[in-house]
Order: C-alpha cells, then structure tokens, then sequence
C-alpha cells in the first residue's frame, strides 16, 4: 500500500468514526395545539403545529463503563445534561421556529414549577408510558402545546463492546392528547469526546407554524 | 485591579458588539401603512418566474418578463440551477435564462444533487410556484370584487427557488429549501410598494421565519412529495408575510 493510499484508508476509518447516525419517527395523525388557533392551511399537519414547548430535564443513563478520559461521557454527565437541554432549546427555537420554554426555568414568570406538584423527573417518567392527564396538567403549567422528553443513554456500542457510544434521544407529545408526535434519536462514538451533537438529532424535524401566521 | 479593568472593558466592548451584532442580524420589516383611498381595494394578485440573465450580460438586476411558454423554460433552468449548483449554472444558461441573483445570494449550492437524486430535480421542476403563490394570496384576501378591473396589482416575482447545502456537524446530505420573492403592490400610475424577501438566506427579517431544512433523500422521497408541501408552506408565508407589511389590504 502506498503513503496516499494508507493516507486515504486512515481519512475514511477516520470518517466512519466520526460519523453519527440519526434517525426520526413522525405520527400520521394530525398535530392540534391547544395555545393558539391553528391557521386553516395548517390543519392535518403534524408536530410542527405543537408551537409552544416545554422542554423536561434531560434523564441520563450512564450505565457502567469504565473511562480513562477526561473528557468521556462518563465523567462529564452534568455537562451532558445541560448542554443537550440548553442545545435543544436553542435549535428548535434558533433553526426549526418553536417557542421552547426549559421546566426548570426559574425565571419563567408565574405559574410554571411552582403550580406542578410533582418533581419534574418524576412527570418525565409517567410520561415515558404516556399519561394524558400528566400531558394536560404540563401543558397548563406551562401555556404549551406540546412537551419534549429527552433522554441520553452511554454505554458500550452493540457492534464493538470495546467502544461507547452516546445515544441522544428525543421524544414531543401532544399536550392535548398526551400521545408521541414526533420522536428521533442520534448516536455517535464516545471514547474520544463527548459528541452532544443536538443539531443532528433535530435535523428532520419539521419547522414550526411561523410566527407570522399565527394571529 | 488591571486584570479586572481589563475584564470589564472587554464585557462591556462584547456585549456592546453583541448588540450591534443582533440589531443589524435581525433589521424591521418595511410596513405600509399610508396608501391613496383608491388603493385601499382588493387587489388583483400575479405571481410569475422573474429572470435575470446574468450569463447573457443583461445588466444585474434588470427583469425580464416572460411568456407563458418562456416561464415554464425558466421554472426549469431555476430549479436546475438550484439543483445543479455552480456547475450547472453554466448548462442551465444555455436554456435561455438564467436568475444570477439567487446564485449571488443563496452561496454554493452542492454540485451533485441533480445528478446523484433525479427525483428531487423533477419534483422542482414540476412545482407551479406561481401558481401556490396566487392561490396563497387570495385565500387570505377578503372575499369581494378582483381580476382584472382592480385598479390595484399585488405581484410576487419569483426571483428563484431551489436548495442549498446545510451545514450540520456529523451529517450528510442535509439541504434547506430557498426562496426568494419581490413583492410589489402597484397602481396604473405608480408603484406603492416593493421588497425583496428572501427565505432561507441573506438577510433575515423580523417576520421572515427560518427555512426548511432536512435530508435530501427525505425530501425527494415520494416523487418530491414533502419539497412540494415545503414549497405550498412557503407561499402561504409570503402571503402572510405581505398581510403584514401591507395592512392597507383588505386581509381577512
């Protein structure tokens, strides 16, 4: 094998290793907020409908995976947590035209937080099953139309049990129904870094009804 | 004491360059709120494929009006330029026209996307955008008396419309619908009003919301099923995007 020739396999090893994967779910059945009136060419559409979010702490499954980098997943789970939830507010506000808003946001004025009577963690996790009422309760805390579940999960990658992977997941419901409107999910390789990529886990979700049309 | 002057300054000088920084990123849409009482009516509204010929040394920015055989030519050399990106530019200019501007104003386009998804090249050619644009238009125009007898003409001269890459860390093949629209309101005797709005690039506006973005394979999918609904989206955002900024109109 000649230099370039190595050069060249290095650069696509390099490239596959680098390379995330990521994929998204829709639900076919129609998307109906509850905080404004949707726009008449709008009805029948799906999760971009949902305009306001409230966006629930991030839940990190870490699993058991030794690490010899400072700069693993394993060591920085707060980091995680935060980048991915701070991420995700901006992306789907900044490039997708949602009006997210954080639960845990303590400058969010009046009702919010302190009208829910549960941990935050724990309406995540009745959510998880889905919970229509829980959905309802969230959405009214909130003025939101829909709510997002985001979940990251380390640990040893499937093909490789060498290897780690990060896995970022995320999930919106219906405040009115309390049933998965959109869900999508990102993987990437986690021995080097700690690749919290958010862009591309919300790379396929549709863009939100514009401001503009909303009356 | 020097290291936290040094501080302060720097804070100050940064947050005063981010000011700076969000005034001129997001500057306020032009409104009309003054017109003549005779251009207080609803107005007939077109939409056609504006061209410049920027290959053919027509001096940059003047338009030129086509025929209706002329305009289905252009819709296909646009979307083939969108598609083809620069290196398509030059055989799309040899189909008579060709919309520069766009070309100028959308940055590179990825050379290889007609080549490598027919589909999506057809699905844009296959689009009447015009045709959404009037549709979008008039279903937010309060119903009453139009066609032709209006003394008043609502036009959206469609620059061009096509993709361009989109940058995200770690994926391929991603891509953002654009387009870009004078809209202009006129009488016989003079012209009221006219903008540019671009979306999805360029200058950004207040009303302008961001621009679909996904994957070209998911765009393409279904013979360009989700670009054609991408692309009714974005004419019924213009339509409300010219309720905004021209509130003379009788919108519903």
């Amino acid at each position: 094998m000649t230099v370039r020739g190595a050069a060249v396999f290095v650069l696509i090893c390099a490239g596959v290793l680098v390379q995330g994967c990521a994929s998204s779910w829709q639900s076919e059945a129609a998307a109906t907020p509850v905080t404004y009136r949707l726009p008449e060419s709008r009805a029948g559409r799906g999760v971009g409908n949902l305009k306001r979010l409230v966006v629930l702490p991030v839940v990190f499954d870490g699993g058991l995976v030794a690490s010899f980098s400072k700069r693993s997943c394993a060591v920085q789970q707060d980091w995680v947590k935060e980048k991915f939830i701070t991420d995700t507010v901006s992306v789907l506000q900044k490039k997708k035209d949602y009006r997210p808003v954080r639960a845990d946001d303590p400058a969010l004025p009046g009702g919010g937080r302190a009208t829910l009577k549960l941990p935050l963690d724990e309406y995540a996790r009745r959510l998880q099953s889905g919970n229509p009422a829980v959905a309802a309760e969230l959405g009214a805390a909130y003025n939101a139309d829909g709510i997002v579940l985001l979940r990251a999960d380390y640990g040893s990658a499937i093909f490789s049990p060498l290897s780690t992977r990060l896995v970022l997941e995320a999930r919106v419901l219906e405040v009115k129904t309390g049933r998965a409107a959109w869900s999508g999910s990102y993987w990437n390789l986690a021995d080097m870094l700690c690749p919290v990529y958010v862009e591309a886990l919300f790379a396929e979700i549709e863009n939100a009804v514009p401001d503009v049309m909303i009356r | 004491m020097m290291p936290m002057v040094r501080g302060i300054t720097t804070l100050l000088v940064a947050s005063l360059l981010a000011h700076a920084h969000a005034q001129a990123q997001v500057p306020a849409a032009r409104i009309l709120t003054e017109a003549p009482a005779e251009a207080r009516v609803r107005p007939q509204v077109v939409a056609r494929l504006a061209a410049n010929a920027g290959e053919q040394r027509v001096p940059e920015g003047r338009k030129i009006e086509l025929t209706q055989r002329e305009q289905g030519e252009a819709a296909g050399s646009m979307a083939g330029l969108a598609a083809l990106g620069a290196a398509g530019s030059v055989q799309a200019a040899s189909a008579a026209v060709v919309a520069a501007p766009m070309y100028l104003a959308l940055g590179i386009y990825n050379q290889n996307v007609a080549s490598r998804d027919a589909a999506l090249g057809q699905a844009l050619r296959g689009a009447d955008v015009p045709a959404m644009m009037v549709k979008s238009a008039n279903a937010l125009l309060q119903s009453g008396p139009t066609g032709a007898s209006s003394p008043v003409t609502l036009e959206f001269l469609i620059v061009n419309y096509g993709l361009r890459d989109d940058f995200i860390p770690s994926l391929d093949n991603m891509v953002c619908v654009a387009m870009q629209v004078d809209m202009v309101l006129s009488t016989a005797e003079q012209e009221l009003y006219r903008d540019r709005i671009t979306l999805g690039s360029g200058e950004p506006a207040e009303d302008v919301p961001p621009p679909a973005c996904t994957s070209r394979s998911r765009l393409a999918g279904n013979n360009g099923q989700l670009l054609h609904q991408v692309l009714r989206d974005y004419a019924d955002t213009f339509a409300a995007i010219a309720a905004r900024r021209l509130p003379v109109l009788p919108w519903k």
